[in-house]
């Protein structure tokens, strides 16, 4: 069984392709959106979810939230008895939503396709695969997000020879990518994206803004008052998509704080994000070759798409557009779904060609002649251009500088900068060369890069036919094979709460955490439904268990439409 | 022996859009890029080649490129060249190619919805900002320029504003930085970089500039090695680029490419520490 799986920096969803369509999967609490949060508690035992991110209030310590956007990195993180590296967690948040998927379809899925966000580097996409590894699944493809949400869309409103524009802005990553459906073949012509801007980058300068209108500093607030804050600003966000205004009112230090942010002030704040955003759709629209009124749609996906910035700006660069807010927290989810269908050739599927591009120019460092003995170096000199169809291999000749050279340093870079140390450094080969003069030692080196973004880098020397060979899929950063068997063991042995407990967990970590933002009566309050719901549980009567459950819910329903904060 | 792209195709030479992309998908149903990457790559190959010569026909330009335009007078009066919206610059790349034939620069083809956008004003305003203001302040205020939002004005504009900068950049001596906020504003990266329309522009902007940060400091008293520098650059300027030739050397090869240079940065600040005392 193939499962689809879009693990995104605030939610995941896990889903299956079947009798011609995606159907997303529920989580243990009845959700399609499990929040991507891992916490640890006093146990030892590992809470994802909704649990897991009421607890970064009330346990801010032992949880975290938002590491896709470390993913690539060795950035760990300690929760518990244990450091966490970022696919590892993100493999925690993969098995709970395995979890999910064997109870709804009876056995554990062994593959699946994950999304990733098109403008994710090379090592970012490997520490995704490793998730999945960890996580006991085989990654049989990575689909990039912005494809997977117009192969979903362009399906299933069946649009045929049309280009479709995508923006994707998610919690922590922006994409774009341009799209063209004609005869069942969904042929992506351009992606262009940041990797470190997203709806939380929004949140955070809502923050800042905040603190500074009240002369705090962050460092002075408490743990669970800066997560407390993270939130407020994060419920303003929201509610400045549909209203003008929108209220952030936050206790530090036992002191209440509180203003009103309204419309044009947020416009102020975020104007630099919304500037960064206009680069890659510049870049996009000029890749693909196309003008604002080639394109017949322009779909926005991603929860922070929700916001009106996005809008505005693809409407003043593009012209007036259709733009089309299709579910934006599932879309990814489904088209996740439908490329899992077309790994197993689903028979719906069976004239559905999908061609994607690598997104990043993949090239050689060289030195340049002026003239006169006169040379220039370090220049980047791509032999994959960016926004290539993959599959692709691509061949170009290079010369040693000198007669006497003996070995040409080939190093690997990614990136678009025309000075090669500006991009991302992938690695270095060596080639002798045979004695003579420089026009007769060429060295052909020939790219490849495949459909799941391995690039292989081979030269071959002319003269001789010696040829040296280099895969940059190779290693996996920085873990040993031994690191990475040890690590899967440890995760393994992570205890979980049995499915059927998750509701009461979670109903008890959003009870605490209501605790922990409350004071003085209302917290008195929240005090005595936790005590009384845990009276409850000790008698392990399901059924009684279920209705006090439902009881605590109410109340703490009731409790947060009351409490001003 | 070698397919032509209409044989990989199958279809007859000189077929339309339409006709090429159906090829195409029908192709692609034995050829899916995840079984036969090298068959794919053939394929697609041909298909991209095949449209390009489909936009090209229907450009009425035959696989020739058009003759570029000719560069503007040296800053025009206000209101006199007028660049509207949604102008074809031939051979910016496919990018700037429009998709159906577009007379050029004729204000009666500016969309009706549309104002016209005036050049000679908007080069005069980039003019004293590069005289006056500092490359941020530039940025900033390309960045913020209202008309410029709009991706075809922005494209249209590219090549006139670098066409017309190095015509007064005698005038207007642009330094690096104000060279790297336009480009940077104007996302050239090392592609675009390479384009027939705006390289030598570009090449001869930089070379200048660089010409004028390595012989300003020294301009009174120009040491031997300076003037030779400076001829060098100078012969640069003229003809095309010159054909680039890798690769590869060490830290150690570069300073002994430069030791000269070195030198004499190192023989200045003696001198001047001299007088100086």
């Amino acid at each position: 069984m193939i499962v689809g799986i879009d693990l995104g920096t605030t939610h995941s969803l896990v889903g299956v392709y079947e009798d011609g369509a995606p159907r997303l999967i529920p989580n243990a609490l009845g959700k399609l959106l499990t929040p991507s949060v891992v916490s640890v508690g006093e146990d030892g035992t590992v809470l994802v979810g909704d649990a897991a991110r009421d607890r970064l209030i009330s346990h801010p310590q032992a949880s975290v939230a938002s590491f896709k956007r470390w993913m690539g990195s060795r950035r760990e993180t300690r929760l518990g008895q244990r450091a966490y590296l970022p696919e590892e967690l993100s493999a925690l948040v993969i098995r709970s939503l395995l979890d999910d998927a064997e109870v709804a379809l009876g056995s554990r899925p062994q593959e699946a396709v994950i999304s990733v966000p098109a403008y994710f580097s090379d090592a970012q996409r490997r520490a995704t695969r490793r998730a999945g590894e960890l996580a006991g699944v085989r990654v049989e493809r990575l689909i990039n997000e912005p494809t997977a949400a117009a192969l979903a869309y362009g399906l299933a409103q069946k649009l045929d020879d049309a280009h479709v524009l995508v923006l994707d802005l998610g919690g922590g990553t922006f994409d774009v990518s341009i799209l063209e459906l004609f005869d069942g073949v969904v042929k992506v012509h351009a992606s262009a994206g940041d990797n470190y801007l997203g709806g939380d980058d929004f949140t955070e300068a809502i923050e800042k803004h905040w603190l500074s209108e009240h002369k705090l500093r962050v460092e002075a607030l408490k743990p669970h008052e800066a997560s407390q804050l993270r939130q407020r600003a994060e419920a303003a966000k929201r509610s400045l998509a549909i209203s003008q205004t929108a209220e952030v009112a936050l206790h530090v230090g036992g002191k209440p704080y509180s203003s009103t942010l309204d419309e044009s002030v947020f416009e102020q704040i975020v104007a630099p994000l919304v500037m960064r955003m206009r680069a890659p759709i510049e870049r996009a629209m000029r890749d693909a070759g196309l003008r604002g009124g080639d394109l017949a749609e322009v779909v926005m996906v991603g929860g922070a798409s929700r916001m009106q910035q996005l809008s505005k700006l693809a409407a003043r660069l593009l012209g007036r557009l259709p733009l089309r807010h299709v579910a934006p927290d599932e879309a990814i989810a489904h088209g996740a779904c439908v490329a899992a269908g077309l790994k197993v050739r689903d028979e719906a599927l069976e004239e559905i060609i999908l061609t994607d591009v690598c997104p990043h120019s993949l090239g050689v460092a060289v030195s340049m002649e002026l003239g006169q003995g006169m040379r220039s170096h370090g220049h980047f000199d791509p032999i994959i251009e960016r926004n290539c169809t993959v599959p692709v291999s691509r061949v170009r000749e290079y010369f040693p500088v000198h007669d006497q050279q003996n070995t040409i340093t080939l190093r690997v870079y990614q990136g678009e900068n025309p000075w090669a140390e500006n991009n991302i450094a992938l690695g270095a080969l060596e080639v002798p060369v045979p004695p003579g003069t420089t026009q007769e030692r060429g060295v052909d080196v020939r790219f490849t890069y495949d459909i799941n973004g391995v690039l292989q880098v081979e030269a071959r020397v002319q003269k001789t036919g010696i040829v040296r060979e280099l895969l940059l899929m190779q290693g996996d950063g920085g873990l040993s094979e031994e690191e990475a068997r040890e690590r899967l063991a440890e995760l393994t042995g992570l205890k979980t709460h049995p499915r059927d407990e998750q509701p009461n967990i979670a109903a008890l970590a959003r009870a605490e955490r209501l605790y922990a933002e409350s004071l003085g009566d209302e917290r008195r309050h929240v005090q005595g439904l936790i005590v009384e719901f845990q009276s409850a549980l000790a008698t392990q009567d399901k059924a009684f268990v279920a209705r006090q459950r439902d009881a605590l819910l109410q109340a703490l329903d009731q409790h947060e439409t009351r409490s001003p904060l | 022996m070698t397919q032509s792209a209409w044989d990989i195709l199958g279809i007859a030479e000189s077929a339309d859009n339409r006709t090429i992309r159906r090829a195409y998908a029908a192709r692609l149903k034995t050829s899916r890029p995840e079984d036969d990457a090298a068959a794919f790559q053939v394929l697609t190959d041909a298909y991209e080649w095949a449209m390009g010569d489909a936009r090209r026909r229907s450009l009425g330009s035959p696989g020739k490129p058009q003759a570029p335009s000719t560069p503007p007078p040296p800053i025009p009066p206000a209101g006199q060249t007028e660049v509207a919206k949604g102008m074809a610059l031939p051979e910016l790349g496919r990018a700037l190619e429009p998709s159906e034939p577009v007379p050029s620069a004729d204000p009666e083809s500016v969309p009706s919805d549309d104002d016209g956008f005036a050049f000679g004003p908007f080069f005069s305003a980039l003019a004293d900002r590069i005289r006056e203001r500092d490359p941020k302040h530039l940025r900033r205020w390309l960045d913020e320029h209202p008309d410029l939002y709009s991706l075809e004005l922005k494209w249209a504009l590219m090549p006139h504003v670098f066409d017309t900068l190095a015509h007064n950049a005698s005038m207007l001596d642009p330094h690096r930085g104000h060279l790297e906020a336009l480009t940077g504003f104007f996302g050239v990266d090392a592609r675009l970089r390479r384009h027939p329309a705006l390289a030598p522009a570009l090449d001869f902007l930089e070379r200048a500039q660089w010409r004028q940060e390595v012989a300003a400091p020294s301009a009174s008293s120009m040491p031997k090695g300076w003037e030779n520098l400076a001829n060098v650059l100078d012969d640069s300027r003229q003809g095309p680029p010159r054909p680039r030739k890798p690769i590869q050397t060490t830290w150690a090869e570069r300073i002994a490419d430069y030791w000269w240079v070195v030198f004499l940065i190192l023989l200045t600040i003696q001198i001047g520490r001299f007088f100086s005392r």
